[in-house]
């Protein structure tokens, strides 16, 4: 999935095992920005303003250039 | 002299008409009304969508169909929250649907299908308070979901052959 903006929601993303995911925004979401089960492909992403941005369930998921302080 | 004239211009007429844009083009089917959708092809929506009725409004249980949304909004009942869902008939999975270029009140899910493409859409995600904005597998692009719902997206990505249909559906369970 890519350019896909999810604001003001409980979570924002939700992912399962074997995707791509570049270039979305997460923001202001009261529980998770964005929520992945690895492996996945997570790059240039933003969660910014959620209670927690970013998740990876398990591991091997590739995590790069993504914003999610 | 006269007949070469003549067939001459029938045959300019007839060229004319085969090259006119659209010629021999078949249409989108017009959606104006909440339905079922039961065949594959082509459909675009003609007007606003309001579903009051307590169902789904747009009920897709065949595989390629295309929805252009044209820029007109579904408002899904406030009961359900569904506007648009893939049924499949039957066990099997639908494959191939497309829905783009609209604007959603409610939610979209395709988890019944596997390489969807969504794109354009902008969900007032499920005002309901009941679901996922927008759940799909395949290409989900360009794309905004906001407005309170508990999920704006959830995305499977099931290009990895037949053999992980069994872990296809725990996943989907497990959420």
């Amino acid at each position: 999935m890519t350019g896909n903006y999810a604001v003001n929601n409980g979570t924002g993303i939700k992912i399962g095992q074997g995707s791509t995911v570049i270039g979305n925004t997460a923001i202001n979401n009261t529980e998770f920005g964005i929520v992945a089960d690895c492996p996945s492909n997570l790059t240039d992403n933003t969660a910014v303003n959620n209670a927690t941005n970013l998740v990876l369930n398990g591991d091997s998921c590739h995590n790069e250039d993504n914003l999610a302080p | 002299m006269r007949t070469a004239a003549g067939v001459f211009t029938i045959a300019l007429a007839l060229g004319t008409i085969a090259l006119a844009p659209g010629a021999g083009a078949r249409e989108p089917i017009k959606i104006k009304a909440c339905q079922t959708i039961s065949q594959g092809g082509s459909y675009e929506v003609a007007d606003n969508l309001v579903n009051g009725a307590g169902f789904t409004c747009l009920v897709i249980t065949a595989s390629d169909v295309t929805i252009d949304l044209a820029g007109f909004v579904i408002i899904a009942d406030t009961r359900r929250g569904e506007a648009i869902v893939a049924v499949p008939p039957t066990s099997e999975r639908l494959f191939g649907l497309a829905v783009r270029n609209g604007s959603i009140q409610g939610r979209v899910d395709l988890s019944s299908a596997d390489g969807s493409i969504v794109e354009g859409l902008r969900v007032r995600g499920d005002p309901f308070g009941i679901g996922t904005g927008i759940t799909a597998s395949g290409i989900v692009k360009g794309n905004t979901v906001g407005g309170g719902g508990p999920i704006a997206f959830r995305y499977r990505d099931f290009r990895h052959g037949d053999g992980d249909r069994q872990l296809r559906s725990q996943q989907w369970h497990r959420d």
